[in-house]
C-alpha cells in the first residue's frame, strides 16, 4: 500500500487502528519529498518531523487517548506562522525570521494532533498566480514539470497533487487556493470571509484573505475546515457564526444551479468550454435545474480587486522595514536609507509594483476615484451575487480559463497574469465561500477545475453540492 | 500614462527606490496596471458606502492585562539591538 | 500702529487611564524596562491583528460627555500611513471620518464658549531615545499602542490666557471623570498649538502656523506669545507668514522650522480592514453618563449656589480633586456644607497644602462625626482639635475614642439646670452684684458653669436662664 496516496481521514484511521505507525507514514512522505525535490514545492522540511512522529507512536504504544487527526502530516504555506519555525513569505527580505507565536489555525490543528512536516513554496507575499515569483525559485506543476502549479499557493497544491503530505494549508486572496488546486487536480476551498481566523497569517489584503485546506478529496477538506474554522478573540473580523459539522454531507437528490450570463459570455472563447458544457448536461440529466442570472458588474471584478488588494497590501507591508525584523541593508547610513534600501533590496519586482499601485490608489487626489469607488462597487457586486442565492442552491463556473500554463509564458505586462483571476476574484470580493473540484481534462491531459459557490456561511451546503457533483463526475469516469 | 514625477512621488510614499533604468520600466508597468484599473472610473455609483460589518461595543475585548512577551522574544529577529531596544543609526531631533 | 487679532486652536492628546493598550492586552503603564510591555501586535509583527479595548472606547465616550459632545452611533477607525521608527506597523490606527465624538466644547470663566471639533481615539507611538553616534537611536515600544484621545478645538481662542484656561479646564474634566491622569511631565498630556494673526477688522483668518513639542502649561503660554510676536514682526515688515510646522524649544524660548517632511504629508488614510465599525448603543452612552461624577464646573455652581459657600472657599475646594471629593463625601454624611468647609479649610488643608501628594489622612466619617459632636456640644472645642489630630495620625473611630477618653459626655437639660443652680447658690455675693452690674458678672457665671460642665454648656442657654432666675 502506498501510504502517500492516502488522505487525512484514512491516514488518521490507519494510525489509530495501529495498522501503520506514524513514523512509517512520515518517512514515506519525507521520501517522496526528497525524490520529487525538483518540483521545489517544499522549501523546508522540518527537522523534528520524525521526532514528532515517534512521540505519536509512543502515545499509541502506551494506549494514551488520541486526538482526532493524531499523527497526520501536513505541509503549511510559507505565510502562516508556526512558533519556533522559520516563515518567509517566499521573500529574501524575510530570511531567517523565526515565528514568535502560532497562528490560530496552527494551534487548532496541533490540538487535533496534526504534525507539520514542512513549509510550502508560494509567490512572494502571496502576490502572484504562478509561484514563479519566489525567492526559493520556481515551483513546478505536480503533473507536468514544464508547467506552473498556479499561485500563490502553488507549493501547497503541488504538494497535495504529488503526494508530499496528506493535505496542506494555503491562503486565498484572489484565487490563490482555488486556481492552483484546479491546476494540480486537487480540491481547494476558500471559506466565507471571516470563517477562519487570520491571526498568524501574514496579511496581504486584510478584507479579502482567508486560509483554507488543499486536499486529495472532499471529506478531508470538510474535516479540516471543521477544525480550523471558528470565532477567534485574536481576530476582530472572525465570525461568531456557528461551525457546522461540514463532514456530514447532506446530499440531496437534485439541486438548483445558477449560471452567470457574463461568465458564459467569457466562456464562449474558451477551448475548455465543452468540458463544462458536458458537466451541465449531466447535471440536467440528473434532474437538476438551471437558472441564468446577470451580475452587471462582473467585468469589474478584476479592476476592483486590483484596486482593493494592492491598497491594503501597501499598508500591510509597511511594517517590513529593516528595523524590527527582516534583513537590513548593509548600505544604509541612516534611518531613511534603512527603509529605502532594505525594502528595495528585499522585496521582489511584483511585490514592489503592487505596493506602488496601492500607494497610488490611496494617495490624495485618487482616493475617491479608485479606492472609495471600488469599495462602493464591492457593496453593489456583493448584493448582485447574494441575491441569486435566494433562488438557487449554488453558482457554478470554471475555476480558470484554461489548464496550467507553461512556465515563463506570461509576458512582461503584469496585467496578463492578472487575467488568471478572472473567475476567482468574485468570491473574494463578495466574501462568499467557493471551492474548486477536479472536473475533467484539457490540453495535454492536464486537469481542469469546476468552481462552486454558495451563500455566506453555507459551507455545509457547499460541501454537499460539491459531493453531489464530485460523485457524479467520478461515476462518469469509472 | 502615469508621469515620471508621479512615479517618484509614490516611490517616496512607499519608501522604495529604483535605479534610473528601472524607473522607466516601472513607469511602463504601473501605467499598464493603471489603465487596467481605470475601468472602474466609468462605473456610476451614487450612494454612500453602507457600513456592512459593525460590531456592538458590548462585544469588545475586556480591559484585562495579559502577560507581555519576554523581551528576548520581541527582539529575537531584530537586525540590530542594543540595551534591550531596537537600534538604528543616530537620528537628528526634528 | 496696527492692531492684530489673534486666533488660536489647540490639538490636545491625553493618554487614557486603561489597564491595557488600545489594541492588545499589554500593560498600559508609564516607564518599565524597554520593550517589556510588548507583544506581536504592538510591535507590528507579521500576522498580528489589532483587538480594540472596550474600556478605551468607553473612556473616549466619557470624555465626549464631559465636554458636551455628540456621540456617534457608529465609529470607524482609519489607518494613517507613514514611515517613522517609533511607529511599528508603519501606520497609526486613528479616526478620521467617523470619530467617536463630535462638536462639544468648554465654557471659560468669562462665559466665552470654546468649541471642540471632535474627540477621537487613536494609539500612541513608541519612544525614540537618541543616544550617541556609536550607540545610535534606540527604539522602545512600551508606549506603542497606548490609547490616546485627541481633542481638537475650533480656532476660538484669542489669547494665551484663554488657551491656558481651556487647557486647564479640559484637563480638570479628564481628571475628575477618571479618564486620564494628564501628567504632562510623563507625556500623559500633550498639546500642539495653531496660531494665526490678522489685522483687526480683516475677515479671513491669517496663515496658520502649527507648533509642536510643547510639554508644559508654561510652554504653551510662552510658545503662543513668542509665535504671535514672530508673526507680527513678519507682517509689520511687509512679509508673509509661511504656513508650516515649527518646533518649540522651551529652553531657548524660541521656535524653529521643522524640516519640510512635516508639511504636505500624504497619509493615504483608509478604513482599517482589520477593525470592524463599532456600534455605540444609546443605552451604553446613558450608562456611562450616569457614571460621570459631578464635574468642576457643575461643582462650582453647586457650591456657590445651593451650598452658599464663598468664592474663596469654592476655589479652594476645587483647586484639587481630592479636596472636592472629600468635601462631597463629608457633606453626604453630614449635610452642613459651611461647617464642613470651615474644618477642611482651617484644619485639613493647613496640614497638606504644601505636600506634593495630597493625602487626606482622616476619613469623611471621622471628620463629620467630630463636627457633629462639636456642634451638638457633646465635646468641647479643645477636645475636637485633639480628636482630629488623633484621627489624622491613627486609624481610629472618632466616636469610640471620644467615649473611651471621656471627651464625650452629654449634658442634659436637667443636668445643666442643676449645675447652673449650683453656681448661683455657691456665689451669693455675685448674685447680689449681678443686680447692679449684670454685664460684668454674667461672664463670671458663664465661666463657672463652663468649668463645671467642662465647656459643654451652651453659653446662650446659660445667659438666658440666669437672667431669668435673677430677675
Amino acid at each position: 500500500m502506498d501510504l502517500t496516496k492516502l488522505g487525512v481521514i484514512e491516514t488518521a484511521k490507519l494510525i489509530r487502528e495501529k495498522k501503520v505507525s506514524c513514523e512509517e507514514v512520515i518517512k514515506a512522505y519525507l521520501k517522496n519529498i526528497e525524490e520529487k525535490k525538483a518540483l521545489n514545492a517544499v522549501v523546508e522540511v522540518f527537522s523534528d518531523a520524525i521526532l514528532e512522529a515517534k512521540k505519536v507512536d509512543e502515545k499509541i504504544k502506551n494506549n494514551k487517548p488520541l486526538k482526532e487527526l493524531e499523527g497526520v502530516p501536513m505541509i503549511i504555506k510559507d505565510n502562516i506562522l508556526i512558533k519556533g519555525k522559520k516563515v518567509g513569505c517566499a521573500s529574501k527580505f524575510m530570511q531567517n525570521f523565526v515565528a514568535p507565536y502560532d497562528a490560530t489555525v496552527i494551534t487548532k490543528l496541533k490540538n487535533a494532533g496534526v504534525i507539520f512536516i514542512g513549509r510550502a513554496n508560494m509567490d512572494e507575499f502571496a502576490m502572484g498566480s504562478s509561484t514563479e515569483k519566489s525567492c526559493y525559485g520556481i515551483c513546478h506543476n505536480a503533473l507536468d514539470f514544464s508547467r506552473v502549479p498556479g499561485g500563490s499557493s502553488g507549493g501547497s497544491a503541488c504538494a497535495v497533487g504529488a503526494n508530499l503530505a496528506c493535505a496542506t494549508l494555503g491562503s486565498d486572496t484572489g484565487g490563490s487556493i482555488r486556481q492552483p488546486a484546479s491546476y494540480n487536480g486537487v480540491y481547494g476551498i476558500k471559506p466565507t470571509y471571516g470563517r477562519v481566523s487570520r491571526f498568524g497569517l501574514i496579511a496581504f489584503a486584510s478584507s479579502l484573505d482567508q486560509i483554507g485546506p488543499l486536499t486529495k478529496n472532499l471529506e478531508d477538506s470538510a474535516k479540516l475546515l471543521e477544525i480550523i474554522a471558528g470565532d477567534d478573540e485574536h481576530d476582530m473580523t472572525s465570525s461568531k457564526e456557528k461551525v457546522d459539522k461540514y463532514s456530514n454531507f447532506d446530499v440531496k437528490k437534485t439541486y438548483k444551479f445558477a449560471i452567470c450570463d457574463e461568465v458564459e459570455e467569457k466562456m464562449k472563447d474558451m477551448v475548455t468550454k465543452p468540458v463544462y458544457d458536458n458537466i451541465m448536461k449531466k447535471l440536467q440529466e440528473k434532474g437538476c435545474q438551471f437558472i441564468h442570472f446577470s451580475i452587471k458588474d462582473f467585468n469589474l471584478c478584476l479592476p476592483i480587486y486590483y484596486v482593493l488588494a494592492p491598497a491594503e497590501a501597501t499598508s500591510n507591508l509597511g511594517r517590513f522595514d529593516g528595523v524590527k525584523y527582516t534583513v537590513r541593508s548593509e548600505n544604509a547610513k541612516d534611518v531613511n536609507e534603512i527603509y529605502l534600501k532594505s525594502r528595495s533590496e528585499g522585496f521582489g519586482e511584483e511585490v514592489k509594483r503592487r505596493i506602488l499601485l496601492g500607494s497610488y490608489v490611496l494617495s490624495s487626489g485618487y482616493f475617491d476615484a479608485y479606492y472609495n469607488k471600488a469599495k462602493k462597487l464591492q457593496m453593489r457586486l456583493t448584493k448582485q451575487l447574494t441575491d441569486v442565492f435566494k433562488s438557487a442552491d449554488a453558482v457554478l463556473l470554471p475555476t480558470t480559463p484554461n489548464v496550467a500554463f507553461k512556465i515563463g509564458s506570461k509576458g512582461d505586462n503584469p496585467v496578463d497574469m492578472y487575467l488568471e483571476d478572472i473567475f476567482t476574484t468574485l468570491a473574494n470580493i463578495t466574501g462568499v465561500p467557493a471551492i474548486s473540484i477536479p472536473c475533467g481534462k484539457g490540453e495535454d491531459d492536464m486537469p481542469l477545475g469546476l468552481q462552486i459557490m454558495t451563500d455566506k456561511f453555507e459551507e455545509k451546503k457547499l460541501y454537499s453540492v460539491a459531493s453531489y457533483i464530485d460523485t457524479l463526475l467520478k461515476g462518469e469516469n469509472a | 500614462m502615469i508621469s515620471i514625477e508621479e512615479v517618484k512621488h509614490i516611490l517616496q510614499l512607499s519608501s522604495l527606490e529604483v535605479s534610473d533604468e528601472e524607473l522607466k520600466k516601472l513607469q511602463t508597468s504601473l501605467s499598464q496596471m493603471e489603465e487596467f484599473i481605470s475601468q472602474i472610473q466609468n462605473a456610476d455609483v451614487d450612494d454612500e458606502i453602507a457600513i456592512s460589518n459593525a460590531v456592538s461595543m458590548n462585544e469588545l475585548r475586556e480591559d484585562k492585562v495579559e502577560n507581555s512577551y519576554p523581551v528576548e522574544e520581541i527582539l529575537k529577529n531584530a537586525p540590530k539591538q542594543k540595551f534591550n531596544s531596537f537600534a538604528v543609526p543616530l537620528m537628528m531631533e526634528d | 500702529m496696527k492692531d492684530y487679532e489673534i486666533t488660536i486652536g489647540l490639538e490636545v492628546h491625553a493618554e487614557l487611564k486603561t489597564n491595557t493598550k488600545c489594541f492588545c492586552s499589554c500593560k498600559n503603564e508609564f516607564g518599565g524596562e524597554p520593550n517589556t510591555h510588548c507583544c506581536p501586535i504592538c510591535v507590528g509583527m507579521p500576522g498580528a491583528l489589532p483587538v480594540i479595548n472596550k474600556r478605551a472606547v468607553e473612556l473616549t465616550i466619557k470624555a465626549g460627555l464631559c465636554m458636551g459632545c455628540d456621540i456617534n452611533d457608529i465609529a470607524v477607525f482609519e489607518r494613517k500611513n507613514y514611515f517613522y521608527p517609533d511607529l511599528s506597523k508603519a501606520y497609526q490606527i486613528s479616526q478620521l471620518v467617523r470619530p467617536i465624538c463630535l462638536h462639544g466644547g468648554v465654557k471659560l470663566d468669562s462665559g466665552k464658549f470654546i468649541r471642540l471639533n471632535r474627540i477621537h481615539l487613536e494609539e500612541d507611538a513608541g519612544k525614540l531615545v537618541h543616544k550617541s553616534e556609536t550607540v545610535g537611536t534606540l527604539i522602545d515600544y512600551n508606549r506603542g499602542g497606548v490609547p490616546l484621545i485627541e481633542m481638537v478645538s475650533e480656532p476660538d481662542m484669542a489669547s494665551s490666557d484663554e488657551a491656558l484656561e481651556f487647557l486647564a479646564k479640559l484637563r480638570e474634566n479628564l481628571i475628575y471623570a477618571d479618564i486620564a491622569e494628564c501628567k504632562m511631565q510623563e507625556g500623559g498630556m500633550r498639546c500642539d498649538v495653531n496660531v494665526s494673526i490678522r489685522e483687526k477688522g480683516q475677515k479671513e483668518f491669517g496663515t496658520k502656523v502649527e507648533m509642536k513639542n510643547i510639554n508644559s502649561f508654561k510652554a504653551v503660554e510662552r510658545a503662543i506669545n513668542f509665535e504671535v510676536e514672530r508673526q507680527k514682526d513678519i507682517l509689520k515688515s511687509g512679509g508673509k507668514v509661511r504656513q508650516e510646522t515649527r518646533r518649540w524649544d522651551d529652553v531657548a524660548g524660541e521656535s524653529s522650522s521643522m524640516r519640510s517632511k512635516e508639511d504636505s504629508k500624504d497619509y493615504r488614510y483608509f478604513p482599517d480592514p482589520d477593525i470592524l465599525a463599532i456600534e455605540i448603543p444609546r443605552e451604553n452612552v446613558e450608562k456611562l453618563r450616569k457614571e460621570l461624577p459631578l464635574l468642576p464646573a457643575e461643582r462650582k455652581e453647586k457650591y456657590l449656589g445651593e451650598y452658599g459657600l464663598s468664592q474663596y472657599d469654592t476655589n479652594l475646594l476645587l483647586s484639587e480633586k481630592v479636596y472636592s471629593d472629600f468635601f462631597e463625601a463629608c457633606v453626604k454624611l453630614y449635610n452642613k456644607p459651611k461647617s464642613v468647609v470651615n474644618w477642611i479649610q482651617s484644619q485639613v488643608l493647613t496640614l497638606i497644602k504644601d505636600e506634593d501628594e495630597k493625602e487626606i489622612k482622616i476619613s469623611a466619617k471621622n471628620l463629620t462625626e467630630i463636627i457633629e459632636m462639636l456642634e451638638k456640644k457633646e465635646i468641647s472645642q479643645q477636645d475636637s482639635r485633639t480628636l482630629f489630630a488623633k484621627c489624622w495620625e491613627e486609624n481610629i473611630d472618632a466616636k469610640e475614642y471620644a467615649k473611651k477618653t471621656g471627651m464625650l459626655s452629654t449634658l442634659s437639660e436637667d443636668e445643666l439646670e442643676k449645675i447652673m443652680d449650683e453656681v448661683l447658690s455657691e456665689n451669693p455675693k455675685a448674685c447680689e452684684d449681678f443686680k447692679s452690674t449684670p454685664d460684668k458678672v454674667m461672664p463670671f457665671f458663664i465661666g463657672q458653669v463652663m468649668k463645671k460642665t467642662k465647656g459643654k454648656a451652651n453659653s446662650e442657654v446659660v445667659r438666658k436662664y440666669i437672667t431669668e432666675k435673677l430677675k
